[in-house]
């Protein structure tokens, strides 16, 4: 084999490609960990965490798990690699997260959770979590009052996997059981995605053409449902959601949706960058390890003033 | 690395070495040798697993899923009904200030009425406030399963009429709405349990507590221009809308005018 | 395989032989491309730890592009190993938590980690030669059978806690289940365990690709299944064992990451079945069926592995991050296509 041919190819496959430097600043790395962009509540978080680090003189690298405990570890290992000072994280699992968060502590990197809680204390920094199950019961009670206390109804539920999926559902649930004259005809899980919700939506609308009501786990699945009963001209079904986006915004501003649960993503994330900043300087965030956030409810009273996950 | 330098084959139809087998020889040795010791090694290590009889069905069992949407580990409903009397009762009575003085206080300056009188986990979470006071019912609402009553206070703070204006609204259940007890009560905090879950389940267990026990025996009906008594938290409401209390202890004080 | 590579390279046009040398080694190649533009632009990139945690990371889907590897030579395809991956996680999670009930007798009985280590990678066999009975018994392309399979064991994975995890795996020592972590956490001479056994499993694997009977059977089962068979082979058990190689490979990668994570958790190993088919094509392996090895598809799973962790400690958009693994791919499979048309015409020359 011809080693110098190699080398020469190597050397210059690397001259084309490897001109390029990383710049870093002196505050050091913050590592923003948080489920895919694709949806724009974790968009928000990212940018909203980021926005503020910047602010505060660090580098920032953004980063997202898919939901995946196992890909979570590997940024955790890269945040990690690259020596971070802190990881601000929407984590991938109540259960699953917690060795990810572990290992950071033990690499003398703080965790500072968003939106999501993990089972324990005293691994993580922080944890500001967002009160699904409070912004559920707010949802269901509006639910319950736009219904009028009776009629038939169908549930969405997010992804089966998803610790917040049953947080929501069971929220949900407190608030309607204890109306027996709501009835639940259909429960699906639609897995977060407007597409399968607007599919499962109008299979749905065939079994039980007459529906009063659409309860729904988050945002796009009720963007999702919004659809198909539109397309079957059934805008009269009572429909609330849960996020907070600009999109079901519009569609309360237009009489489409009813309402939605307003989780205070943004905020959540700039708070948590201010108590890393916070604790890198002196040690010490000066609040409770668990915060809990409340989540509003939007309807059409307030919907005007809603923007990016936050109330203006 | 010495693996990786290896270079693919590139005759489409490699030679085979062992043309007339009958049978892979790897196939052959794992029915000869493998199958065999795999018993062995099962065998011997049987006695390393441990045979547990099962519990009775009643007891719950923290093993398994945490699925979250079914928590076995933790009794809310008995961890209310532990604090219910030893200190949330005496908690109230301690805790309560006039209602009059904490509504008065509210409309001057909502901030510095929590800061007075109010409790709260963090910045980011409202004011909840613990009250009690003596009140005219004005209205009631028993229509709606969240049943209220509509109480506007004595001394009255709106000017006398035939029947004056409400000040605050009261569960009267039986579905009660609200974290307001659980927030306002300091001693329960989010951090003692394991998730937002368990401390829904919280609350959630004192509001079935307060429809069990504290409005078990308050009536339903002729309940205008009665005279009732109570005690209760309420969360800071928004402004322009009465406060909803939830009450830990609400009774008639005389009979019909 | 290296004599017959090398016999028919031509001895004249030495331009040929440099250019199908570089192509022979495009793998590699590309490899020490990652390698060295990462450590230029990622502060940190090239330091012994960090690179011990990316070898890590590559050897879950290495195990997995392993046993892909011998089925796509054979001619097929296992869709099914993610969800494998998935399933085995939560059998060994059960069994660590709630052992097994053996329901009316009303004892139930909880075994030692090494004893569910090894039901649980018999039942990724198990599942492997189920695949293998689809196909060669009832005729099922492998395609849709083990896509089957995929359904079957990611809605069994999600059943099995009702979609919940199973947290806290450490056993009991009252139980006598404790250490399952070690699997994931521990290290030997410095190298995780996870590598070591990559290292023993892709090295047996490699041996039994070029040095046995059965590996040479496997190439021809793929290159040309009748000729094969009419020689002697017998084509269906072949079939069997790289499918339940397959599953074997995916029960292994479940365990590993369970034991990383100390929980297992239903959705896990969703769509690593297109990582592990992606490593086996980067490293040569020809999606047709015979050709293809193991040290190949080694470096190919190193490729896409260096690749997603340099770009992800590089901060690249996750978006941007598949923008460039597949153009990797796409680009690895058109230089595969030009050094066969190369060889096809150096071989014609010969003649």
């Amino acid at each position: 084999m011809d080693f110098r041919q190699l080398a020469l190819a190597a050397t210059m496959v690397v001259s084309v490609v490897g001109g390029v430097g990383v710049a870093h600043a002196d505050s050091g790395l913050i590592a923003i960990i948080t489920p895919s962009h694709d949806n724009p509540f974790f968009k928000a978080e990212a940018e909203g965490a980021q926005a503020r680090a910047k602010e505060l003189g660090y580098d920032t690298i953004v980063m997202v798990h898919d939901d995946d405990a196992n890909k979570q570890m590997e940024l955790f290992d890269a945040a990690i690699g690259r020596h971070a000072k802190a990881i601000i994280l929407d984590n991938a699992g109540a259960d699953a997260t917690l060795t990810a968060v572990q290992k950071a502590k033990d690499a003398g990197i703080p965790s500072f959770l968003i939106d999501r809680e993990i089972n324990a204390t005293g691994v993580a920094v922080s944890q500001i979590v967002s009160n699904n199950y409070q912004g559920a019961t707010l949802g269901g009670q509006e639910f319950v009052r736009l219904m009028a206390e009776k009629g038939t109804y169908v549930e969405l539920v997010g992804k089966e996997s998803d610790t917040n999926a049953g947080i929501r559902s069971s929220g949900f649930h407190d608030i309607i059981d204890q109306y027996p004259d709501l009835k639940l005809v259909a429960r699906q899980s639609a897995d977060w995605s407007q597409p399968t919700a607007f599919q499962k939506m109008e299979t749905i609308l065939q079994a039980n053409p007459d529906i009063k009501g659409v309860i729904s786990g988050n945002d796009t699945m009720a963007m999702g449902a919004w659809a198909a009963l539109k397309a079957a001209g059934k805008t009269s079904v009572i429909l609330v959601g849960f996020d907070g986006s600009n999109d079901v915004r519009d569609s309360i501003k237009e009489g489409g949706i009813k309402a939605t649960v307003l989780q205070p993503a943004y905020r959540e994330a700039q708070l948590a960058v201010e108590q890393a900043d916070k604790y890198l300087k002196t040690g010490t965030t000066g609040v409770a390890e668990k915060q809990l956030m409340d989540c509003i409810l939007i309807n059409s009273q307030n919907a005007a003033k809603l923007d990016t996950f936050a109330l203006k | 690395m010495s693996l990786s330098l290896r270079l693919p084959p590139n005759l489409p139809h490699p030679a085979l070495t062992t043309p007339g087998a009958r049978g892979s020889p790897a196939i052959r040795l794992l029915r000869r040798r493998l199958f065999p010791g795999l018993l062995v090694l099962a065998l011997i290590s049987l006695p390393a697993c441990k045979l547990v009889r099962n519990a009775p069905a009643s007891s719950a069992d923290n093993h398994g899923a945490s699925s979250e949407a079914v928590n076995q580990g933790f009794n809310a409903a008995g961890y209310v009904a532990g604090i219910w009397d030893q200190q949330l009762l005496p908690y109230v009575a301690a805790q309560a200030v006039p209602a009059t003085t904490v509504l008065a206080a509210l409309r001057d300056n909502a901030d510095a009425a929590g800061k007075a009188y109010g409790h709260r986990a963090n910045d980011s979470t409202p004011w909840n406030f613990v009250v009690r006071g003596d009140g005219v019912i004005t209205a009631a609402n028993t229509a709606s399963r969240a049943a209220t009553i509509d109480v506007a206070l004595l001394p009255s703070t709106s000017p006398p009429a035939a029947l004056p204006a409400a000040d605050l609204r009261i569960q009267i259940g039986p579905v009660i709405a609200g974290t307001a007890v659980r927030d306002a009560a300091d001693f329960i905090k989010f951090g003692s349990v394991t998730n937002q879950l368990e401390f829904a389940q919280v609350s959630r267990a004192i509001n079935d507590r307060i429809r069990d026990q504290t409005l078990k025996d308050f009536p339903r009906d002729n309940l205008v221009g009665r005279k009732v008594s109570f005690r209760g938290m309420f969360t800071a409401p928004a402004s322009g809308t009465l406060p909803v209390i939830a009450p830990l202890s609400l009774g008639i004080m005389e009979a019909t005018p | 395989m290296v004599m017959q590579a090398r016999g028919v390279m031509p001895k004249r046009g030495g331009n040929v032989s440099i250019k199908m040398l570089l192509l022979n080694l495009r793998t590699f190649i590309a490899l020490l491309a990652v390698v060295v533009f990462f450590s230029a632009t990622v502060p940190g990139f090239l330091s012994e730890a960090n690179l011990i945690i990316m070898s890590k990371h590559v050897a879950l889907n290495a195990f997995l592009a392993i046993g892909m590897t011998f089925v796509i030579i054979t001619g097929g395809i296992d869709l099914s190993v993610g969800s494998i991956v998935g399933l085995s996680g939560m059998v060994a999670g059960a069994l660590i938590l709630n052992g097994l009930d053996l329901g009316p007798v009303g004892y139930t009985i909880y075994f030692s980690v090494p004893e569910i280590i090894a039901i649980t990678i018999v039942l990724g066999a198990i599942l492997g030669i189920f695949n293998g009975l689809l196909i060669t018994r009832l005729k099922v392309a492998p395609f849709i059978a083990t896509l089957g399979t995929l359904y079957i064991a990611r809605g069994a994975a999600m059943l099995s806690s009702d979609g919940g995890t199973f947290p806290n795996l450490i056993g009991k020592a009252e139980l006598g289940n404790t250490g399952f972590p070690t699997l994931g956490t521990a290290t030997v001479l410095g190298l995780p365990l996870s590598i070591w056994i990559l290292i023993v499993v892709g090295l047996g694997a490699a041996y039994l690709a070029a040095k046995t009977p059965l590996g040479r059977q496997i190439y021809a089962v793929g290159g040309n299944e009748r000729a094969a068979a009419l020689s002697g082979v017998r084509v269906d058990r072949i079939k069997l064992f790289v499918y339940m190689f397959s599953g074997l490979c995916a029960a292994i990668v479940g365990l590993i990451i369970a034991s990383q994570l100390v929980a297992a958790h239903p959705a896990t190993g969703e769509t690593f079945e297109l990582n592990a088919i992606a490593a086996a094509v980067l490293g040569g392996t020809s999606m047709s069926g015979g050709r293809g090895t193991i040290g190949g598809t080694v470096v190919g799973a190193f490729v896409i592995g260096v690749l997603s962790d340099g770009l992800v400690m590089m901060g690249v958009s996750s978006f941007w991050q598949m923008v460039i693994k597949g153009v990797v791919i796409i680009a690895a499979v058109v230089v595969d296509q030009f050094q066969r048309e190369l060889q096809r015409r150096a071989a014609l020359q010969q003649q």
